[in-house]
């Protein structure tokens, strides 16, 4: 069980960085709350209503669609670091990829999940 | 620098290949001709389903295939899951077409997000590398949720396919928790690595090792509805449309028991007397629980979700009789799920084939069935026969060959509390027998046509009373899946 | 034989088939004739059979697998034919009375609609019952124990429209589970023990007496179980009675001849067992003579004909029965071979009469109807003087030989009761024939019009007749050693122990001893029929049956309402286990459903409602994991 002393020390380092952070502000910043201070932060937008509320369908469908092409991009990047290492074994892969990306994006783009109005 | 790519054997992955291949074309199709007449979608799925049967079979009878740097092995055990689940994708199109036509749910969509979920199973029971595996089950999970919740008007089907989603998050989060665990003690992804580590007990990371075993049991218990892990199977199953019901009570239930039998006989097989005991407790609730309260639901629907939790309970049993030098525990599973697929996707079907015929699923809907469509009746009866073990169906072999398992691991007590469950369970299979035959007739049903559903159910009912003089093959097979005789 | 055996099931199997596929193309008399073809294939060949096996010598039975089912491990099991004496003798038993039930049929089912189906039923029944007497594996035996079950469900909810019919099919099935649940448990018990299934080394290695004896026990009263279950025995036999609501053939063919013997055939074929453990062969004796007195004196008090009928069959399988508790293995065949021919036709006379006065059974709107029908009449008074043990006819010869062993066996109690039973038989039989046909009719006669039977329907009855006439006289004499112990005796030779080394040191024959007996049993019998002919026929003022009941009200009561067995199983085990289900329901309701429904059925709730109830019950899901991971967890660390 030796191995894992290193990863308790681990968990004691990043509780204590949190607590002594969180501690040292509460004790020498100035703390003086009013009801603006106290409101939710929501970037920067007055909160209204209930935190329980509907969002559009359509928030869901772009933020996966993002979320989808953002991982197509954190792949292509090294891939294309060491394209020239893996040559064309690599092309085809990678070719496979954006090919079955490329079918569900046809399909989400024809259903309507990229119309905004 | 010099890259070393692992070796990759294509004839492994055909049937997936075809699959895939088979579900993209069908996402193209949709989008370019999205109201094709006719049961077209489901006619191209079918093909698809079919050419990867013709594929499998042929690597049934070739050597076993171990590719992807070992993280892949297309053996006997692999072959043999992938028929059971090919089989139910198969049955689960032929129930599904009219089904889906005849409810207004009828998007072409249904048939990738199937072919999908079969991708996974068959990822799920040919993985040799625990994180393949977790990819599988994962990728059946998804798309399970997604049919659960196909109904998507059906209130029922939503809050099914809620809880089955939430839920089915957790279990995978524990279920990766022990992976992670098995892969920080023994430092390896890779099954026949973790089984070197373990093979003396584990040493000092005993304690470490068990607990990965543990959350791997809970993980993929849930995925097969093991008590207490089930909570979500009633609700999931009655919420679900029919047909998906009878695709992943089987499919997905193969599915998983077929990663749980690789990983425990195969990365676990050292801490056999750790995890024997272990599924023994669980089998024996599994049963309770899952037969005694199917005794007083009143929607057959309900019931045989239950009763599929019962059944669980009964594959268990056979799983825990397994040890290194008897491996005929493991065999009988694989059995059970082989036989377990006509009858249950029959038990469904039925169900279907009644609500297409705007009939629901109590059992009042079902009184006096027989004199109205003495077919569907005496199918129905068959099935819940079957289910029941008894003989003249292939049930009966089922439960011969579990009994015979406990009886040669020296748990012969186990064997004969299953023998006394499923005589209780009688009762609940029985009363529905009862209404159909015995009593008046109290709702009317229509007659539309459904050509492909008869198809399915007829194949069902073939298997169920065919596999009863023809199991000798699929015995073999299944011992040969488990490594007995090689 | 090898070569030919196999089509003696494999007939009816086709015939079953071409009628059940085909049936509603063909026309009524289509289907008849099919079955009839197969059923006669199966009767010549098993004729054939009974002579070869006859020519052998009897000392080597048979034995081989056509097919090998299970082939997993040691565990070995093959779908195969074990062919002796018994086995020989029981196809003539199926295949005669099989043939003459499809012939009966004819006219008896003539313009039912459901004709094709009952002439595929009945083939199917005759298929199984086939497999089950050639079985040479206790499996196999099972599997055919169940197909022939299934047939007789079948059968007796044949008119599934009528609720009485469908409900007694539903109590025959239960009932039955009850008995089959032993006899699964005694086969694999059976295989535990031998590490096999299959009769030959199991039975040998019971002879050789290495098997402890409480195994041996334990096994043979499971199978026994089963043995009660299918042949309605004490405190079984509550299914029989109701089973009368199929047709009347099949009551002849599977409720009276064949399939209810079965139970009486599986005692015979595992005597080596029963032998190594005469502990069970006091139960089978003492469980045989209680059914032989329950039915027979609740058979003297009902109306119904064929009810009085079914008790008579319960009676009589409990006459073999306590034959073979004994050990008077051959005896006990016997009574089943003659039985099987005068229940049958006293069955079919019934049918025959019913069909003579529209469908009526209550045997209080009857009388009188000799002079309508006098061949069934004829036929039928035969067929009752051979079950009440009038020599010469079959009856007495086998009932006698039972009867007669008892007493020299020293089992006095069991002889007494059995003679008891039989001057019962003799009255109730008498009374039936009376209530039906002599005196004046008892029906509107302008409304009713009885009339005979046609050939198809009488012929069968007079084939029967002959065979109930002849049958005792060619077989059973001299007593306890007649051709019938010849013949069987190799079957049951082979082992020395119990009671059939008393009866191979008893050696029968015409001795002052069986002749004295047998007098007493003739004595008794005309007693019963003298005392039943004076209360019903001649009507003496002192014995008037209605004075009588009412003077014993409460055995008349008791009588008449079956000794309330139907009763008291309602409140000990039906309504106990209703309220059992009941109460599980309202917890199932309350605890798990109430949650379910109420987010189910609570559709009217606003969704936010909706919403937090519903993360809440997901919660208490997640809940459950968690806390069986924790308990899990707990017993691995603790166990």
């Amino acid at each position: 069980m030796s191995n894992y002393w290193p990863i308790a020390l681990f968990f004691v380092i990043v509780i204590g960085f949190a607590l002594t952070s969180l501690g040292l502000s509460r004790l020498l910043a100035p703390n003086r709350p009013n009801r603006v201070k106290n409101e939710t932060y929501e970037s920067g937008i007055a909160p209204v209503g209930e935190a329980q509320q509907r969002f559009d369908i359509r928030y869901y469908t772009i933020a996966m669609l993002f979320v989808l092409f953002d991982i197509e991009a954190v792949f292509l990047y090294p891939w294309a670091v060491v394209y020239d290492v893996i040559g064309i074994y690599g092309f085809v892969e990678m070719l496979l990829f954006i090919v079955l990306l490329l079918a569900a994006y046809a399909y989400a783009w024809r259903k309507g999940a990229l119309d905004l109005g | 620098m010099q890259v070393k790519f692992p070796d990759v054997n294509l004839l492994a992955l055909w049937p997936v290949i075809a699959l895939v291949v088979t579900a993209l074309v069908l996402l193209v199709v949709v989008v370019v001709r999205p109201r094709l007449e006719g049961a077209f979608y489901a006619l191209l799925t079918l093909a698809g389903l079919a050419v990867a049967l013709v594929l499998t079979l042929i690597q049934a009878g070739s050597t076993p295939i171990s590719t992807f740097a070992g993280t892949w092995r297309t053996d006997d055990f692999a072959v043999f899951f992938t028929l059971v689940i090919l089989a139910a994708s198969i049955l689960a199109v032929f129930l599904s077409e009219d089904w889906l036509r005849l409810h207004n749910v009828g998007q072409p969509e249904f048939y990738t997000v199937l072919l999908c979920g079969t991708v996974g199973m068959i990822t799920s029971v040919s993985a040799t590398d625990v994180m393949t595996l977790f990819l599988g089950i994962e990728l059946m999970s998804v798309p399970t949720y997604l049919l659960t919740g196909f109904a998507k008007h059906e209130r029922t089907s939503n809050e099914g396919a809620m809880k089955y989603f939430l839920l089915g998050a957790f279990s995978s989060a524990i279920l990766l928790y022990g992976l992670v665990w098995a892969f920080g003690v023994t430092g390896s992804t890779n099954m026949d690595a973790i089984a070197r580590f373990v093979a003396n007990g584990g040493g000092e990371s005993r304690p470490a090792i068990l607990l990965a075993l543990l959350l791997i049991i809970t993980g993929l218990g849930f995925k097969v509805a093991a008590v207490p892990f089930h909570m979500w199977t009633p609700d999931a199953y009655q919420g679900a449309p029919t047909v998906v019901t009878a695709f992943m009570s089987v499919a997905g239930k193969a599915a998983a028991f077929g990663a749980l039998v690789r990983l425990l006989t195969q990365a676990f097989p050292g801490l056999s007397g750790d995890w024997g005991p272990v599924l023994v407790v669980l089998s024996v609730i599994t049963m309770l629980l899952g037969n005694i309260v199917a005794i007083v639901q009143n929607d057959v629907k309900r019931m045989l979700a239950y009763s599929a939790i019962g059944h669980t309970g009964f594959m268990l049993v056979g799983l825990s009789t397994w040890s290194p030098s008897n491996r005929f525990g493991a065999a009988s599973v694989l059995f059970y799920a082989f036989m377990y697929v006509f009858m249950n996707m029959g038990a469904f079907g039925i169900l279907a084939w009644l609500e297409n015929h705007g009939g629901g699923t109590t059992l009042d809907h079902l009184d006096g069935l027989w004199s109205k469509a003495p077919a569907a009746a005496t199918s129905l009866a068959v099935f819940l026969l079957g289910l029941m073990g008894f003989p003249l169906t292939a049930g009966l072999w089922t439960k011969v060959f579990v009994f015979q398992a406990t009886a040669q691991a020296g748990y012969t007590w186990l064997g004969v509390l299953m023998l006394l469950i499923s005589a209780v369970a009688a009762v609940f299979y029985l009363r529905v027998v009862v209404r159909m035959f015995m009593f008046e007739p109290k709702l009317a049903i229509a007659s539309p046509s459904q050509p492909l559903m008869v198809i399915g159910l007829a194949v069902a009912l073939i298997g169920t009373v065919g596999l009863f003089v023809l199991f000798t093959p699929v015995l073999e097979f299944a011992e040969r899946a488990v490594g007995i005789g090689a | 034989m090898e070569d030919y055996i196999w089509v003696i099931p494999l007939a009816p199997l086709v015939a079953f088939l071409i009628n059940f596929l085909f049936g509603k193309r063909l026309s009524g008399n289509g289907t008849a004739i099919i079955g009839i073809i197969s059923v006669l294939i199966s009767l010549v060949l098993s004729i054939l059979v009974f002579t070869q096996v006859l020519g052998a010598g009897g000392e080597e039975a048979l034995n081989f697998d056509l097919y090998e089912w299970i082939a997993s491990g040691d565990f070995r099991v093959g779908i195969g034919f074990y062919v002796d004496r018994l086995a020989a003798i029981m196809l003539l038993v199926v295949t005669s009375v099989s043939l003459l039930v499809h012939i009966y049929s004819i006219g008896y089912m003539h313009g039912d609609p459901g004709q094709y189906r009952f002439f595929a039923y009945l083939p199917l029944f005759t298929f199984s019952m086939l497999m089950l007497v050639l079985s040479n594996n206790f499996l196999e035996l099972y599997v055919f124990w169940e197909a022939v079950g299934l047939c007789s469900y079948l059968l007796i909810g044949f008119w599934y429209y009528k609720k009485s019919a469908s409900d007694a099919a539903m109590k025959a099935f239960i009932v039955n589970r009850v008995g089959d649940f032993g006899f699964g448990l005694g086969v694999i018990l059976l295989f535990l023990t031998f590490g096999t299934l299959a009769y030959e080394p199991i039975f040998e290695r019971a002879g050789e007496g290495e098997i402890a004896g409480s195994a041996l026990t334990l096994i043979t009263l499971l199978l026994f179980t089963g043995s009660m279950g299918k042949s309605a025995q004490w405190p079984l036999h509550t299914w029989l009675p109701d089973a009368m609501e199929g047709p009347t053939p099949v009551s002849a063919l599977i409720h009276a001849a064949t399939m209810v013997t079965a139970g009486v055939y599986l005692v015979a074929r595992a005597n080596p067992l029963y032998d190594a453990a005469p502990g069970t062969l006091t139960v089978v004796a003492v469980i045989g003579v209680v059914t032989a007195l329950i039915g027979a004196t609740i058979g003297l008090v009902q109306n119904d004909i064929k009810r009085v009928m079914a008790y008579s069959t319960i009676s009589q399988l409990g006459f073999m029965f306590f034959a073979l508790g004994i050990g008077a293995y051959v005896s006990a065949i016997f009574h089943l071979f003659t039985h099987a021919f005068f229940k049958a036709l006293l069955f079919l006379g019934a049918g025959s009469v019913m069909h003579g006065v529209g469908g009526e059974t209550d045997m209080r709107r009857m009388g009188g109807l000799r002079k309508y029908m006098p061949q069934t009449f004829w036929t039928l008074t035969i067929g009752s003087l051979a079950l009440a043990g009038v020599p010469p006819l079959a009856g007495f010869w086998s009932k006698d030989e039972i009867l007669g062993l008892a007493f020299v066996e020293g089992h006095y109690v069991i002889w007494a009761l059995g003679t008891l039973a039989s001057f019962f038989t003799a009255f109730y039989i008498t009374r039936l024939i009376a209530l039906t046909f002599l005196g004046e009719p008892r029906f509107d006669t302008h409304q009713i019009h009885p009339h005979e039977s046609p050939a198809t329907m009488t012929v069968p009855l007079w084939i029967l007749a002959i065979l109930s006439i002849v049958t005792g006289l060619a077989l059973g004499i001299p007593p306890e050693a007649g051709p019938i112990h010849s013949f069987l005796e190799p079957v049951f030779a082979h082992h020395e122990v119990g009671g059939v080394a008393g009866e191979a040191q008893h050696a029968g024959g015409f001795t002052p001893m069986t002749i004295a007996l047998m007098l007493t049993a003739t004595a008794v019998s005309l007693l019963g029929i003298a005392l039943a002919y004076l209360m019903y026929v001649r009507r003496l003022p002192a014995l008037d049956p209605q004075v009588l009941a009412g003077r014993f009200a409460g055995v008349y009561k008791m009588l008449y309402n079956k000794y309330y067995f139907d009763e008291i199983y309602n409140a000990l085990i039906v309504r106990p286990s209703r309220a059992l289900g009941d109460g599980l329901w309202r917890f199932d309701a309350r605890v798990v459903d109430g949650a379910v429904n109420g987010v189910a059925e609570g559709v009217s709730d606003t969704s936010g409602a909706l919403r937090r109830a519903q993360t809440g019950f997901v919660g208490n899901y997640a809940l459950a994991i968690g806390v069986g991971l924790v308990g899990l967890l707990a017993a691995i660390a603790f166990l």
